[in-house]
């Protein structure tokens, strides 16, 4: 395959992933199917079989592409060399801007990945599809205890005291309770995390 | 033939002890390729002195020089015989075609180099990481060698038998950074360790006395971060450290004095600091994180009700 | 006027040097000197107490493993002076004791071929004895061979020998399977027939049984053992290098001996009346001295202000042992019966390591962890064992997990240590007397000099 024709079928991959991701989170998994989405992006159902072997590949493969998504922004704070606590305020930014981008993301996140785990079983057991944020969070987190920046925990609870706000303002914004943008409320959540995990 | 002087520093003999337990060749077997002028555990005719005098005087030859143990030029806490340690060297190190440093002692100064009542205390031609030994950092002997280390606490028989085979025999050693044999050193105890597998797997031992289990992440197994043959040419022939179950210490490398807590993983949020030689740490939390998803059902039971 | 001379002596472990002070053609006084030091004791301060493991075996190349055992024993006392119980499985105890005896054996087919036999090289001229001789000798090559196969089986359970860390509080790190102990055993079997061979000539069950020196010289066909007895009687070594004839043992092993105090009674042991003394040593309560009439980096120990040997004649005398009771009576504590128990010792530690290996049960565990971590430790803890050379005591202080204070009492502080305002200790006394330099240093080694050990 031509550089040119790999680069046309990846950027073709990244629109059925939005398209497919907004259906899924409108209508739930099981209510949407494959022709459902061809006619949405305007593609014959075969053309669409050449992408994607099945809906639960394509379920996955969103997984995998957020994850991707995430983890590469997350990683270049990682690799930035600045205070722990400005790379707090920088990832909790970066994922409400990604959400405000892209909110189909975070809402397939919510109610396909989270509600239907079924689906998700095979190969994307544990943190198999979200390894890439995980990576780097770990990374984040080792980084900053072992400057003493952090304390010393466990790593899961520190995870969730990361992840937790960030997830829980989201679900938020999605019940439409949220006066204000998830954005908006950024610097004082990233606030709050930090002061959760500083070291004493 | 080529002969051979064993002097020691500030020493607990391990090296001396550890080195009769040589096999291929065995201590005694070697001494029929070189001759032994002097040893302070083997001698019983000769003295050191008169060795060293006749060294000195030039009326015998010394080709290979064997340092045991830790140098220091204060002879409130170190001498050997009638000389202090440095005076011994001084004589010696000038006169010597190979000089051999047997076992992290005499290569970095190790333990005795930590006790702060006597700050000089050292290596031959290092102290720990730094080229700050008692021979200078461009010291070479005639051979155009530096001090030869053969680290280890203690050094093994057959590492430090065969390095002596090597010289005898004229072969080239080729040495690593802290002028350790390459090929020696070039292995990791990791290699060859019969827990390799739970390693890959990631099933960890949480605790020690089991067959199963990798001591890497919990139980501060040093195997993938130190330079040593451990697990390929095996302790007294039968066995290793992390075969019988115990971590690695590291104790062919530098800083083994200056660690602390061996018996753990030193962890970060639940993540280890140091990863293993070669990956970086994110290549090594992603593998981990895919090996410990996806299970090997071997290895998750005792080895006896495996299948 | 008094005659100086000073001596420094090879084949021990270590560097030891003697100052002899002659009148006439006797020695009239003997100081030992240990010249060297490390400062394990100041190293130890503020590490991690589990960290000790590690570090100490690495006082001694030859008998690292009781460190290792004082060491972990002292460890499983703080928790159990902390009311904590470790429970430790029968699997373990009986693990370090089949590694300990390893080790000791070890030693004492080392010291005897390596550091005791060559001495009658230079005493007499003989062709017979050219099998002793340093490197080249089939004798000394043979012990060479048969105690570097005995800590094998350290290295089975341990993973190496010298410096393993493996008895930690709460066990071992090993889990054997049946065919490792088949290994030992077969490690111990090979030993026990080259013993039965060459040291003792005769069979271990018969030698076991020997209660009488006489009897032993009468029934054992040529042996080195044989050998070395009779060149003792006929150098007059029955009559020289006695000592206090005092003995100590602090702790007991299955089969092979109790603990207590020999005077002219046994008694209990008690390690609150072990004092040490520092007036002649360069280390001292109050820092490090030099000058004056101090000599020695060890220091003197007492027990209830008296000198005392430890050695295996104590743990012989301690336990009762006929031969040695009758052996004592006839050459009282002399180069020959100080030596003669050393070598015993091999036959009945390898008696003692077969039970033991065959009450190893795989099915049972090796290590049990305990209950709280160690870096939470605050009290302090006593760890005794009994060594090559005699009777070891470790004492650690900790607070929150780590070192604050650590002392350390080898079997060679007892014997070779330096004197106290009374007495010189168990070797020096020994030496007095004596009319030639070879017989002092010849006695000095009866006791199995270790000068690492010694002053650490
Ligand atoms: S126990 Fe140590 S040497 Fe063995 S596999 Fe694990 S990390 Fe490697």
């Amino acid at each position: 395959m031509s550089k040119i024709r790999k680069a046309a079928k990846e950027e073709k991959k990244k629109e059925i992933v939005r398209v497919a991701c907004r259906l899924f989170a409108q209508r739930g998994y099981y209510n949407t199917t494959i022709p459902d989405i061809a006619e949405e992006m305007g593609m014959s159902v075969g053309n669409l079989y050449n992408y994607f072997k099945s809906k639960e590949e394509l379920a996955k493969y969103i997984m995998q592409y957020s994850s991707r998504l995430l983890g590469e922004e997350i990683r270049k704070i990682n690799e930035e060399n600045i205070p722990t606590k400005e790379k707090i305020y920088k990832i909790v930014r970066k994922f409400f801007e990604i959400g405000q981008q892209q909110p189909e993301l975070i809402e397939y996140f919510l109610r396909v990945f989270l509600s239907n785990r079924e689906v998700f079983e095979e190969g994307c057991e544990g943190f198999l599809c979200v390894q890439e944020v995980v990576t780097e969070l770990m990374l984040f987190l080792e980084e900053g205890a072992r400057k003493g920046d952090l304390r010393q925990q466990d790593f899961f609870p520190a995870f969730v005291t990361l992840m937790g706000p960030l997830g829980g303002m989201v679900f938020l914004q999605g019940e439409k309770v949220l006066p204000k943008t998830p954005l908006e409320y950024s610097d004082e959540l990233a606030e709050n995390i930090w002061r959760a995990l500083k070291a004493d | 033939m080529k002969t051979l002087l064993w002097i020691q520093g500030l020493t607990c003999n391990g090296n001396t002890q550890s080195v009769l337990n040589g096999e291929n060749p065995s201590f005694y077997e070697l001494l029929t390729k070189v001759r032994l002028l002097f040893h302070p555990a083997v001698s019983y005719r000769e003295k050191l002195h008169n060795v060293v005098e006749r060294i000195k005087k030039g009326k015998e030859k010394l080709d290979i020089l064997v340092v045991e143990g830790a140098i220091t030029g204060d002879e409130r806490f170190g001498r050997a015989g009638k000389y202090s340690i440095t005076e011994l060297l001084d004589i010696l190190s000038r006169k010597a075609e190979y000089i051999i440093a047997a076992g992290n002692c005499a290569s970095f100064g190790n333990i005795p180099a930590l006790y702060s009542g006597n700050p000089d205390v050292r290596g031959l031609q290092f102290r720990f990481e730094k080229k700050d030994g008692y021979l200078p950092p461009d010291f070479k002997t005639s051979s155009g060698y530096p001090v030869i280390n053969i680290t280890g606490c203690p050094v093994h028989p057959a590492w430090f038998t065969q390095t002596v085979m090597a010289i005898v025999e004229g072969k080239d050693i080729m040495l690593d950074r802290f002028n350790r044999p390459k090929e020696l050193f070039m292995y990791l105890p990791h290699d060859g360790c019969i827990r390799n597998e739970y390693f890959e797997w990631k099933v960890e031992s949480e605790e020690f006395g089991h067959k199963e289990g990798c001591l890497f992440y919990n139980l501060g197994c040093r195997g993938p971060l130190t330079h040593a043959p451990c697990n390929k040419v095996l302790w007294n022939r039968v066995s290793s450290k992390t075969r019988a179950g115990m971590s690695c210490l590291g104790c062919t490398e530098f800083d083994f004095p200056l660690r602390e807590n061996y018996f753990e993983t030193k962890k970060n949020i639940g993540i280890p600091e140091e990863v293993p030689l070669g990956v970086t740490k994110r290549a090594y939390i992603t593998i981990t994180g895919v090996a410990k998803t996806l299970k090997n059902e071997r290895l998750t039971k005792k080895l006896e009700e495996t299948d | 006027m008094a005659k100086v001379q000073k001596v420094v002596l090879n084949r021990v472990e270590g560097e030891i040097d003697l100052k002899l002070v002659w009148e006439g053609n006797r020695i009239k006084d003997a100081y030992i000197i240990a010249p060297n030091f490390r400062g394990f004791e100041f190293i130890l301060e503020n590490k991690p107490v589990m960290d000790a493991l590690v570090i100490t075996p690495r006082i001694c190349g030859i008998c690292g493993h009781a460190h290792l055992i004082a060491t972990t024993r002292a460890i499983e006392d703080i928790y159990h002076r902390a009311g904590v119980e470790l429970d430790v499985p029968e699997n373990a105890l009986l693990i370090r004791d089949i590694t300990l005896a390893s080790e000791i054996v070890q030693n004492h087919i080392r010291w005897f071929y390596m550091f005791v036999m060559p001495d009658f090289l230079k005493l007499e001229k003989n062709r017979k004895l050219k099998k002793f001789e340093p490197i080249k000798g089939q004798q000394w090559q043979k012990a060479v061979d048969f105690s570097s196969k005995m800590v094998k089986v350290v290295a089975i359970f341990g993973g190496q020998w010298p410096h393993t860390s493996y008895s930690i509080p709460g066990g071992v790190v090993c889990e054997p399977t049946t065919f490792e102990l088949l290994e030992a055993k077969a490690v111990i079997d090979s030993v026990i027939r080259f013993a039965e061979e060459n040291v003792f000539g005769m069979d271990m069950e018969k030698y076991l049984a020997i209660n009488d020196p006489e009897e032993y010289i009468e029934k054992a066909r040529n042996s080195d053992l044989k050998t070395f007895i009779n060149l003792c009687f006929k150098h007059g070594f029955d009559r020289i290098g006695r000592a206090y004839h005092r003995f100590l043992t602090v702790c007991e092993m299955e089969y092979l001996f109790s603990k207590g105090i020999t005077k002219r009674k046994r008694k209990d042991f008690d390690v609150g009346k072990v004092k040490e003394v520092d007036s002649y040593s360069f280390l001292t309560e109050s820092g490090i001295k030099h000058g004056g009439e101090r000599y020695s980096w060890a220091k003197a120990v007492r027990y209830e202000g008296l000198p005392y040997e430890t050695s295996p004649l104590s743990r012989r005398i301690n336990n009762g042992d006929r031969l040695f009771q009758t052996l004592l009576e006839k050459y009282r504590d002399s180069y020959l019966v100080r030596t003669w128990a050393r070598i015993d010792e091999i036959m009945k530690m390898l008696f003692a390591m077969k039970k033991w290996i065959e009450k190893i049960d795989t099915k049972e565990p090796f290590y049990k962890k305990p209950s709280v971590e160690p870096s939470k430790l605050t009290g302090s803890g006593t760890g005794m064992c009994e060594a090559a050379r005699g009777s070891l005591i470790h004492q650690i202080e900790v607070k929150k997990g780590r070192i604050t204070k650590y002392n350390i009492i080898t079997p060679s502080t007892w014997n070779l240590g330096p004197r106290c305002e009374k007495y010189p200790s168990p070797a020096e006394k020994a030496i007095k007397g004596l009319d030639s330099t070879l017989k002092a240093e010849m006695v000095l080694r009866s006791f199995d000099v270790c000068s690492v050990c010694t002053t650490h």
